[in-house]
């Protein structure tokens, strides 16, 4: 019996191999390998060879006034995006799953953005924005509202952006927020019909609770992929951190430290940093999440 | 649970199966020794079929006359093929250049700016032209060197060494809308104050005076100089951010901006695109883009060109990529790359690649070729570009040279922005690029 486990084990791990090789090679390895690279403070590229490690990489990104911006501008996205999403679109989900006509129809309409590229959609967005033959212009303008510098105005770099990933992503979640209302079963409702409970409060006290564990996935999901906000910025500011820095963002800080200055060690490092800093909110929501949710 | 301590068993001992290969103590001296080591005599014939493989940044016009002069090159030599990569855009480029390099997978040679082709040099990994100049069979005569603008091969030359031949270059000249200047009864602007005082007058109503491109980090150079400064010394790796000719230079460019009278590009991006939409008198651009607006110009728009007005002296800034042949290929690959520069960069070629782009031609006697006479005689405009070889220069090639100039573009944009003044900016962008120049020494 022993020995049949044995072979049993030693057989799904053949089958397991390829897999594993794969994802060894092209994603521990190199996590590994950035990881370490944080570390080098004397190096050669090419060869690979290090002549001294150390920790002031760390002191260099810890003290760069340009981190602390990305910090600020990721910051402040995360806070945008995520509750703004997770509203916007249970509020569309819940209206799908109430009887509407042309449920299908919306639902796919609402899903167009998110199967479109983001360089596609950014484009577009350029040209919605521009300010000088802008749709959004055009629009302002027929309210007698003056023509405003979308693009070119720091201030307005984040709100952009926040309203951007919002809209596009809002189809994903929304179909998964429907997936998780499809699974509360009928009766709780017809029972709460029964006592009379009207719909603030099958929400408040049916609803709400059930969904808790779809809201927690969307909620961890979508902090982590708002941490890593990147392409949006690339293709709407044109290759650049936007007017003033206003859209320099972490994933954008590595980028920059990677590929333009060729600084390889400093933006191991602040990946590393970053590593950390969703590691923290995915534990603590985690956390909170075991606590309150309704399995 | 067994499964998981041999998977995580199996994925240790690869780990370090990888990283194990480079892992061994060595000391910065031994690698270095190794780099002096001779490199292998050149080839000077070619009796195989050989490719080459050259990496570039030239879309539309550019690339086409570069196939057209590629295609000439291969018929007139049947045994070398020529694999033309487009790579995108210069950043794109440079990217794609740096990863193969790390890969061991450079291309024979490639267009890249000088700038960048310093960190190359520094790894040894770059072929030094002089043995094919200096061979008889293959090589250049000395009249033949000293018809290449002497500016172009200097920025091709470390420690006494050409490593590159000049490719695509360009002027930065002040483009200018000859109707309005006719209409206010100005002349062309030859100094600071003129040229101060012309923009206020022709900034009225929708059109503004003018307008500079959105990245001043490495366009700076051309006004420092003229005060008599510099962005950067090459010889000490100093940077000169912080300077009175700096800081003349900047507060020059921001009085304008201050006062309306000029603005960045902005959203249109290029400053050539609100000049050939007639809503700018002047703007500050490269040659190169004068096909662009030729093609753009709305209907009626009557331009020309002219080199940029002088502050204490009249320095023309010039600057393009060149072209560089890696030292990784085969000796017949690394020779196939030098007939191929040798040839892009001949009288007769350079004119033609000139005559179909707004690039300059890289050799003087260009102008002397009966076409290219003849196309200076259509197009006057291309002429400009011709007339400052002497008084020319091109940019800084410093490691990490690059990263100081973005701190310092990042601080002017501040400073134009009024959220920061000229002695403040400058401060810090000397500080933070020091730094950068530090950090850059480091891989």
């Amino acid at each position: 019996m022993k020995k049949l486990s044995k072979n049993k084990e030693l057989k799904a791990f053949f089958y397991l191999l390829p897999a594993l090789l794969i994802i060894v090679t092209f994603k521990i390895y190199p996590i590994i390998k950035s990881f370490t690279m944080a570390f080098y403070t004397d190096f050669d590229y090419l060869s690979g060879t290090v002549y001294e490690r150390g920790l002031s990489n760390f002191q260099y990104v810890l003290t760069d006034s340009d981190f602390y911006l990305a910090l600020k501008n990721t910051f402040f996205f995360v806070l945008g995006v995520v509750p703004l999403s997770i509203i916007i679109s249970l509020g569309f989900a819940l209206l799908l799953n109430s009887n509407i006509k042309c449920k299908n129809f919306f639902r796919s309409i609402y899903f167009l953005p998110f199967i479109t590229s983001t360089v596609a959609l950014s484009t577009i967005w350029r040209w919605i924005f521009n300010g000088e033959y802008g749709l959004a212009n055009y629009l302002i303008g027929l309210f007698g509202i003056d023509k405003i510098n979308w693009l070119t105005n720091p201030n307005l770099t984040i709100p952009i952006l926040v309203l951007f990933t919002v809209w596009k992503y809002m189809g994903y979640k929304i179909i998964i927020f429907l997936a998780g209302l499809q699974n509360i079963d009928e009766k709780y409702y017809l029972s709460a019909k029964i006592d009379g409970a009207n719909k603030w409060e099958i929400f408040k006290n049916i609803t709400f609770p059930l969904l808790s564990p779809t809201l927690s996935f969307i909620s961890i999901t979508s902090i982590i992929d708002a941490f890593k906000i990147f392409d949006q910025v690339f293709v709407l500011y044109s290759g650049s951190t936007g007017p003033l820095k206003s859209g320099l963002t972490i994933v954008y800080y590595i980028f920059n430290k990677f590929y333009r200055h060729w600084q390889f060690s400093i933006a191991a490092t602040a990946a590393f940093i970053l590593f950390i800093i969703i590691l923290i909110f995915t534990v603590i929501q985690l956390k909170i999440s075991k606590r309150k949710t309704n399995y | 649970m067994k499964q998981k301590l041999l998977a995580l068993l199996l994925m240790v001992v690869m780990i370090f199966g990888l990283v194990g290969c480079n892992q061994k103590p060595v000391t910065k001296e031994e690698t270095e020794e190794t780099k002096g080591k001779e490199l292998a005599e050149i080839a000077t014939e070619i009796t195989e079929p050989t490719e080459v493989n050259f990496w570039h940044s030239m879309q539309g016009d550019n690339e086409e006359a570069l196939i057209a002069l590629a295609d000439k090159f291969m018929t007139e030599n049947p045994k070398i093929k020529i694999n033309l990569v487009f790579q995108g855009g210069y950043r794109e480029l440079f990217e794609k250049l740096m990863a193969s390099a790390k890969a061991n997978q450079l291309p024979t040679m490639t267009q890249i700016y000088s700038n960048r082709l310093s960190w190359y040099v520094s790894k040894d990994l770059v072929e030094n032209l002089n043995p094919y100049i200096e061979n008889e069979a293959i090589g250049l005569t000395d009249e033949e060197i000293a018809d290449y603008p002497a500016l172009f091969l200097d920025d091709g030359i470390w420690d006494g060494k050409q490593y590159a031949m000049p490719f695509n270059k360009s002027q930065m000249v002040l483009y200018y809308n000859v109707d309005m200047f006719k209409k206010a009864g100005l002349e062309v602007p030859k100094t600071w104050e003129e040229w101060k005082s012309t923009a206020a007058a022709l900034t009225k109503g929708d059109v503004i005076g003018l307008v500079f491109a959105n990245n001043l980090s490495t366009d700076i150079a051309p006004w420092v100089k003229q005060s008599g400064g510099a962005t950067m010394s090459e010889k000490d790796n100093v940077l000169l951010f912080d300077t009175p000719e700096m800081k003349e230079a900047v507060g020059f460019l921001n009085s304008l901006i201050q006062d309306g009278s000029a603005r960045l590009a902005g959203e249109d991006k290029n400053p050539n695109v609100p000049f050939s939409q007639g809503k700018a008198a002047m703007c500050v651009a490269s040659t190169s883009a004068i096909s662009r607006i030729e093609k753009d110009a709305v209907e009626g728009l009557n331009w020309f060109a002219a080199p940029l007005p002088g502050n204490k002296t009249n320095d023309q800034l010039y600057y393009g990529t060149n072209i560089a042949v890696f030292n990784t290929g085969t000796p017949e690959e690394k020779l196939g790359a030098w007939l191929f520069s040798k040839f892009l960069t001949s009288p007769e070629n350079t004119a033609y690649f000139a005559e179909n782009t707004g690039y300059v031609p890289v050799r003087k006697s260009a102008k002397e070729t009966e076409d290219y006479k003849k196309h200076l005689e259509e197009n006057p405009v291309k002429a400009v570009a011709l007339e400052s070889f002497d008084i020319g220069f091109q940019g800084t090639r410093n490691i990490g040279g690059i990263n100081a100039l973005d701190i310092l573009g990042e601080e002017l944009d501040l400073v134009f922005a009024n959220e920061k003044s000229v002695d403040e900016a400058l401060k810090d962008a000397q500080e933070r690029g020091t730094r950068a120049l530090e950090e850059a020494k480091k891989n």
